[in-house]
Formats: structure tokens, C-alpha cells, sequence
């Protein structure tokens, strides 16, 4: 959790007072109303988990926007939005930095990264006054490794002039799962097999012997049927 | 077999009209609408608006009037003859109960079981010290205790408060990330958006014309009662019933559209697919605010829990058919059955097993189930001694009825191809 990045309740626009006092009271109200309700949003509302960076380079403003948690095996995805004021086409790049020692703790859209796959990176170019936004996809924490939050730096290059935003994520425990086609095949058809004869004994106990493949007597009608099941229509 | 109700031309009689009270008094679609949603239709969802926006939205009206036409077979044919939905196969032949009891013990169990996965999932989002196995066992413990504890009443009144809940959670996330409500109209006409929507099409034929929701309303049906032996009676609780599975329907297709919402406002731009339904929560949170994960989290929750809920429901359910058992939920069998569904679901959690292989085994039966179950109902509800419930192509009504089962059945057909056949094998390669 990051306290830095805890946005504020967005400021409410300020209605036109009007000079009817019941109106003008009734104005008062309202805006006490949200001023409980933003209190009350800042009060309970979490902080912010999000990274959420923003700033110029070269007069192209870039925002930054990506989860600081993710679950073990999940994907997490890294977000950027570049705006070009200029008058001229900018090319515009992001890339996730992965310590050394950490590399083997990723992967890509859930499988084990390899040099082609980390690290992430992406360009893309904005043309004059235009708005561009491009993403790191599918980044995986990987399982297997203790949860901790890695110390990870966002490299952004605008026309050849560089910045960087860190970028701490903290992983919690995902779905842990074991490896082995012969394992998750063959445990859930046992499972499944030795349930389904603890159902058949259960229940050849319970019910007649031959039940399952007797066709049952007609239902028969409740004893104080709802009263509109037999109206007619008028 | 001949009988009074043969001679009277099919749906000549009319209904009763139902006042509004009555209209609130409908709680079944309810219990349908929180099966249906569950965390398959959230990726799916997530997908559809992250690749195509809300332009994939009519599939679900698409896919609703199968599903809606499906359940209405199962439904003409117990008010016909009384007779529970298990009553078909065993009318086939008895080999057909014996698949039956095996397929439903295996999709009953690996369906509650990646439900309460997600459950597990959610608690350790908000509390991150809780293990996933400890969250999910949590979970499935909470969803057996309610229905040990609970009458088929209570049950109704849960599930469609749980049904707002998930609605509003949903709707609130998504107003957070920014819905475009001019988008989502238009997305109801049929389209074709761009490479990769047949595939959530058939996605989405998989999860909407779901085999057991098929055949668990009858059994909602004698809960509440609702069945008579006049033909008035049956007249009169088909068109309530009707509404009931309509709305439910309806339901599980507006609680798609704010999760499209999400996913188009804060993954398509960038260009992310979300990969399954958690990774669209950690992606609304720096874009919409912790809120908006929190609700989404909590909607997910909800749509989960009820999903395992309703799993393990139709399943015992449908045992107790096959074995011709009482259908109560507050019986001794039943929840002996129940005990039964949470030992291995939860099983499966603490095993770790990769999710992946059951999907396999999970996928290859229901591949199975869905032209079975449909090509059963199309030989059922086509023979003569359905009686006033019989297809007759004299009245428009008569004739817009075999057109929409027709279509419902064809598309069971291909949606069990397309599982066994195409993901099925696509997994398989892929390992």
C-alpha cells in the first residue's frame, strides 16, 4: 500500500445559488450532504493500491498507472498514457527493470519468462496533439518464490530523453497449484470415481434398489394449492 | 396415451392475468439468474468488452431466448405428466440415468469447486493473509451451512437479494470506470465485431444454455408447490412461470453489461485481454479507484458464492430425481447429498490441483451433456402424448414455439461440438 498515491474524493461542482431562500435552504442541504459523503468516503475508503505517476518530459505529459499487489500467477498489467501537446510526432517508450536476481520470478501470460518475454517493453509514436495510450501486458508473479515486494523501476524514454518511476509491487499468495499432467488428470477422475460410488451407496441405500432406472409416479397436486393457480381468466 | 387435454387445440386456453403483487412474488428467476452468473460469464464478460466493447451484448439476448426455450421444454413436460426432469433419460432407457448420475456428480463437484476457488481468491484480495485454501474451505463451509440450515423459502428470499447485490456492486464498479450507455444500446443489434468473437460466442452458448438450469426449475417448481392436475392449473403456472425464467434470463444478461463496461472502459484502450476474472479487478483499481475494485471484488463474491451455492443445488437436486427421492431442500437425503458435494469440492482446493486438467475432464462431459440433454427434450416434447402441451403448428404462437426450440436445441448441439471438439482439444494441444 502506498499512502502517497491515496487520491482524494473528486471536488464536487458548485451549484448556482439561487435567491429563493427555500431554495438556497435547500442548496445548504445538498452540499451538507456530499460534504458527509466525501467525509465519510475518506474516512473508510482504502487507500489507493495503485501506482499512479504523472509528469512532463520533453512537453509530452505521461501518465502511469499500474497495481502495486497482485496474486501469485495472476497477471498484472502496466498502463500508460501519453499526451503530445507538441507540434511535432513523439516516440514514446516504456520498460518494466527487473532486478537480476528477481528475473526468474516472472513470466509472461502465466508461464516462465525467457529473454524474449523480460524484460517488458513497448513503443509507440503520438502524432501532434493527439493522445496515445499502450500497456505491458500479462506480467506474472510467478509461484514458488516467498511473497515479498519487489523493488521494480519503470524506464520511459519521450524523443530520446529518459525518466523512471519506481514502482514497488507487493505479491500475496495466488492459487497455488501442483505441477504434473499425471497428477491433475488422474487426481480429480479419482476423486470424482470414488465420490461417485460414495453417492451410489448413499443413495441405493436411502432410496429403492432399482429407482434409477424406474420412471416415477405423477407428482400430485398440493394439498391447499395457491389460490391463482386455478383462476380463470374474466 | 389419449387424454381430455389432447382435443383441445394447443394454446387455446388463456391464463389467468396476473396483478402486480403477483409480479413481485417471483423468486425463482432469481435462484436461476444467481446460477447462471458465475465466474465463467465474469471472464467471459470481461473478455467480450475488452476485445469488442458492448458489441457482443446481443449475444446474451441471443443465447437468453435458447436458454429461456430449454427451460420451458423441461417445464411443458413436467406439467404434462408430473413428472421430474430425470424422468426423460429413464423414459430413453436406463443407460442414459447411469451417464446422468456420473455427469452430474463430476460437473456438480469441479463446478462448486472453481467457484469457491474464486470465492477464495476474492477474501485473499481483501485480506491477504488468508490462504487460498482456508478462504475457499470458508467459503463452501458458508454455502453448506445455509443450505443445511435453510428452507427452499429462505433460499428464494437469499438469492434474490444476493442477485441486487452483485447487480448493484457490479453497476456501481462499472459507473466508477465510465459507461457508455449510447454503446451499450447499439450493442444489442446483432454483429459481427472482428476476428475472435465466434469464439466468445461459443463461449457464451456453453455458459448460457447450461445443461442443469435446464432442469432445475421443474424442481424450484414442486418446492413452491406450483403444479395441478386441471389443465387450467398447468395453463396458469406455465405463463407464471414463464416470466419467472424470463426474468431470470434477463437478469444473468444485464449483469454482463457492467462488467463489459468495466473491461471497455479500462482494458480495451490499452489493449489488455484480461485472462481470467481477477485480473480485470486489479486493473480497474488505478484507473477507477479502490472502490471500484472493492465493489467489483464484492460482486464477484456474491456471483461465485451463489454459483457453488447453485451447483451443488441442481446437483443434489437431480440425484434425488434419478433415485426418485423426495425433492425437498430441508429433507434428510438432501442433506446428506450436500455433505456429500462439500467433502470433495473442497477436497480438490487443499490438493492443488491444476485447475487447467479438471476444466478438461469438466469440459469433456458437459460436450456430452448438452447434445444429450437436447437431443432428449427434442424427442420428448415431439411426441403425441405431450397432449395440450404437444407441437402444433395451428396457431402462431404453436409455430413460433417449435421455431425457438428448434433453434435452442441446434445451438445444445453445437455448443457440446464446440467443447468437445474445439476447446476441449484446444487445451489439450496447447499442454
Amino acid at each position: 500500500m502506498n499512502p502517497a498515491t491515496c487520491r482524494p474524493p473528486t471536488p464536487s461542482r458548485n451549484r448556482p445559488q439561487s435567491s429563493s431562500f427555500r431554495v438556497r435552504n435547500k442548496n445548504t442541504v445538498i452540499a451538507f450532504r456530499k460534504n458527509v459523503l466525501a467525509l465519510c468516503l475518506m474516512t473508510f475508503a482504502p487507500c489507493a493500491f495503485g501506482l499512479t505517476s504523472e509528469g512532463f518530459v520533453d512537453d509530452v505529459f505521461y501518465s502511469v498507472y499500474a497495481p502495486d499487489w497482485t496474486w501469485q500467477g495472476r497477471d498484472a498489467n502496466i498502463m500508460a498514457v501519453f499526451e503530445n501537446s507538441t507540434n511535432s510526432i513523439a516516440s514514446c517508450s516504456i520498460s518494466l527493470v527487473v532486478l537480476k536476481d528477481h528475473v526468474d520470478h516472472f513470466g509472461r501470460n502465466g508461464a516462465p519468462a525467457t529473454p524474449e518475454t523480460i524484460p517488458l517493453s513497448t513503443e509507440i509514436s503520438v502524432p501532434p496533439g493527439e493522445t496515445r495510450r499502450i500497456a505491458l501486458t500479462g506480467f506474472t508473479a510467478l509461484h514458488g518464490f516467498p511473497r515479498q515486494t519487489y523493488p521494480l523501476v519503470l524506464s520511459l524514454r519521450i524523443n530520446d530523453t529518459p525518466t523512471s518511476v519506481e514502482y514497488p509491487l507487493r505479491t500475496i499468495r495466488g492459487q497455488a497449484v501442483s505441477e504434473g499432467r499425471a497428477v491433475a488428470l488422474g487426481v480429480p477422475i479419482g476423486v470424482a470415481l470414488l465420490f461417485s460410488a460414495a453417492f451410489a451407496f448413499v443413495l441405493r441405500r436411502t432410496g429403492d434398489r432399482d429407482a434409477w432406472k424406474t420412471v416415477p409416479l405423477s407428482t400430485p397436486e398440493p394439498d391447499h394449492p395457491e389460490s391463482w393457480i386455478h383462476q380463470t381468466r374474466k | 396415451m389419449d387424454t381430455p387435454d389432447a382435443k383441445i387445440t394447443p394454446w387455446s386456453l388463456k391464463p389467468a392475468r396476473m396483478n402486480f403483487r403477483a409480479l413481485l412474488s417471483l423468486g425463482s428467476g432469481s435462484v436461476i439468474a444467481s446460477f447462471y452468473i458465475g465466474t465463467g460469464d465474469v471472464t467471459i464478460g470481461a473478455n467480450m468488452g475488452a476485445l469488442f466493447g458492448f458489441k457482443l451484448w446481443w449475444t446474451y439476448l441471443v443465447l437468453g431466448i435458447a436458454g429461456w426455450a430449454l427451460i420451458d421444454m423441461s417445464v411443458r413436460y413436467f406439467l404434462r405428466f408430473g413428472r421430474t426432469p430425470m424422468a426423460i433419460f429413464k423414459d430413453i432407457h436406463p443407460a442414459l440415468s447411469v451417464y446422468m448420475f456420473v455427469a452430474i456428480i463430476v460437473c456438480a463437484t469441479f463446478g462448486a469447486y472453481s467457484q469457491w476457488a474464486a470465492c477464495a481468491m476474492v477474501i485473499s484480495g481483501f485480506s491477504p493473509s488468508v490462504p487460498i485454501e482456508l478462504g475457499g474451505a470458508i467459503a463452501a463451509l458458508s454455502g453448506l451451512l445455509f443450505l443445511l440450515l435453510g428452507a427452499y423459502k429462505r433460499l428464494e428470499t437469499a438469492f434474490v437479494l444476493g442477485l441486487l447485490v452483485l447487480i448493484v456492486c457490479f453497476f456501481a464498479s462499472a459507473i466508477m470506470a465510465g459507461i457508455n450507455a449510447r454503446e451499450a444500446v447499439a450493442g444489442l443489434i446483432p454483429q459481427a465485431p472482428g476476428d475472435g468473437w465466434e469464439a466468445l460466442f461459443s463461449s457464451n452458448a456453453g455458459s448460457m444454455i447450461n445443461a442443469w438450469l435446464i432442469l432445475i426449475y421443474p424442481y424450484t417448481m414442486l418446492e413452491r408447490g406450483w403444479f395441478s392436475n386441471s389443465l387450467q392449473g398447468k395453463v396458469n403456472i406455465l405463463h407464471r412461470a414463464r416470466i419467472d425464467y424470463a426474468w431470470g434470463i434477463l437478469a444473468a444478461g444485464l449483469v454482463a453489461l457492467p462488467i463489459m463496461a468495466a473491461a471497455a472502459a479500462v482494458a480495451r484502450p490499452f489493449g489488455i485481454v484480461p485472462r481470467g476474472y481477477m485480473d480485470l479487478s486489479i486493473l480497474l483499481e488505478p484507473l477507477a479507484g479502490p472502490w471500484s475494485t472493492y465493489l467489483f471484488l464484492g460482486g464477484l463474491f456474491v456471483a461465485a458464492w451463489t454459483a457453488g451455492v447453485g451447483w451443488w443445488l441442481c446437483g443434489a437436486y437431480a440425484l434425488l430425481d434419478i433415485f426418485n427421492l423426495p425433492i425437498k431442500l430441508d429433507s434428510k437425503p438432501m442433506r446428506t447429498l450436500l455433505i456429500l458435494f462439500f467433502i470433495p469440492s473442497t477436497l480438490l482446493l487443499v490438493l492443488r490441483v491444476n485447475p487447467v486438467y479438471q476444466m478438461l475432464i469438466f469440459s469433456a462431459f458437459l460436450a456430452l451433456v448438452f447434445p444429450v440433454i437436447g437431443l432428449a427434450m427434442l424427442y420428448r416434447i415431439t411426441r403425441k402424448d405431450m397432449g395440450y402441451f404437444r407441437w402444433s403448428l395451428g396457431s402462431p404462437q404453436g409455430v413460433a414455439l417449435i421455431g425457438v426450440d428448434l433453434f435452442a436445441i441446434a445451438l445444445s448441439i453445437y455448443a457440446g461440438v464446440y467443447l468437445g471438439w474445439v476447446k476441449f482439444g484446444d487445451i489439450f494441444v496447447s499442454r
